[in-house]
């Protein structure tokens, strides 16, 4: 799961890096891909959109760093992520809080995904 | 109204001492759990709900715009994923695990992956009718509207209609790899919404750290 994990944060990194174009054309099918949403690497953009990107990193330091488990804080983070993308719509849209809703996300998201993933592997 | 185990006194709730004996009463929370009617939990069915999760997800990641909705951290594979949850907890109202969500997530995301590579085949076949002779239009509108990199490239590869063994095989296995992973984690992720405040049995526990 960790392996996996980071292996797909380094796809990220590594795609602008060495302009692997199968990576983007793998992510075009999860992300908008819209450079002028996205962070830059070497000059190119990311394979995902910046909120994606927030996502993924800290869904991945988030199981390096084993993070508790709190139904509550995975609540109130899908919460924020959709108030984040409602007003990015009509009030006011910025890439830190882009990144902010899609880091607090990814943290919360992880240690659950983590236990699915573990439970699943013991069934089979 | 509870009892002294000591000499058998009834006591009122808020008794921290037996009147009768003196025998110190332990606190509510430090007393045996009452009795959850335990019976067999019932066997889980498991197709069903995947099958109903695969179709939603794999008609709407599929149909051209609608699809689009998926640009939102895959929304409608993980959504697929949580109403293949929902049904499933309807099997069992005292609640599942979070192996059964991913579970029956994956299974949802494996026929998503063949439902949503045949609709996207026979709408890539439809485009390459109605787009044939407009080809170039669109690379003139495209330009126009300034658009470049992977998504001019993507909208210009679904408007071709080229399909090839190797679009299909590629595209079954995006397909294949990205809802199964993402439809599985919208279902761990709904189960861990749905749980109750107050846990129930068959839940999965708590992390302990």
């Amino acid at each position: 799961m960790l392996a996996g994990a980071t292996l797909w944060c380094v796809s990220i990194l590594a795609a602008p890096a060495l302009d692997l174009s199968p990576v983007y054309r793998f992510f075009a099918a999860i992300c908008h891909q819209d450079p002028a949403r996205s962070w830059y690497l070497f000059g190119e953009p990311l394979p995902v959109c910046i909120r994606c990107a927030s996502i993924y990193f800290a869904f991945t330091a988030s199981l390096w760093l084993g993070i508790r488990a709190n139904v509550r804080w995975l609540r109130l983070s899908l919460v924020l992520m959709l108030l984040e993308f409602a007003m990015a719509r009509f009030l006011i849209d910025t890439a830190v809080l882009r990144s902010l809703s899609g880091i607090f996300v990814g943290l919360a998201a992880a240690p659950f995904v983590k236990q699915g993933v573990e439970e699943i592997g013991d069934r089979l | 109204m509870i009892v002294c185990k000591q000499c058998g006194t009834e006591l009122p709730d808020h008794a921290r001492f037996c009147l009768q004996c003196g025998n110190p009463i332990p606190p509510p929370e430090e007393q045996q759990p009452s009795p959850v009617p335990a019976g067999p939990q019932p066997e889980l069915d498991f197709v069903q709900p995947a099958l109903a999760g695969g179709m939603f997800l794999g008609f709407l990641s599929s149909i051209p715009f609608i699809a689009a909705g998926n640009c939102l951290c895959c929304m409608w594979v993980l959504l697929g994923g949580g109403i293949a949850v929902m049904m499933l907890t309807r099997q069992r109202p005292s609640g599942i695990t979070y192996g059964d969500g991913a579970f029956v997530g994956v299974l949802s995301g494996l026929f998503g992956a063949v439902v949503g590579t045949i609709v996207q085949m026979s709408f890539r076949a439809m485009a390459a009718r109605l787009f044939e002779s407009q080809q170039q239009q669109l690379e003139q509108i495209l330009n126009q509207l300034g658009a470049e990199g992977p998504m001019r490239d993507w909208v210009l590869r679904a408007a071709s209609g080229e399909i090839s063994a190797a679009t299909l095989v590629f595209t079954f296995f995006t397909n294949l790899l990205v809802f199964s992973l993402f439809a599985m984690i919208g279902g761990i992720l709904t189960v861990a919404i749905l749980e109750k405040r107050k846990k129930g049995e068959g839940r999965t526990p708590e992390l302990p750290n």
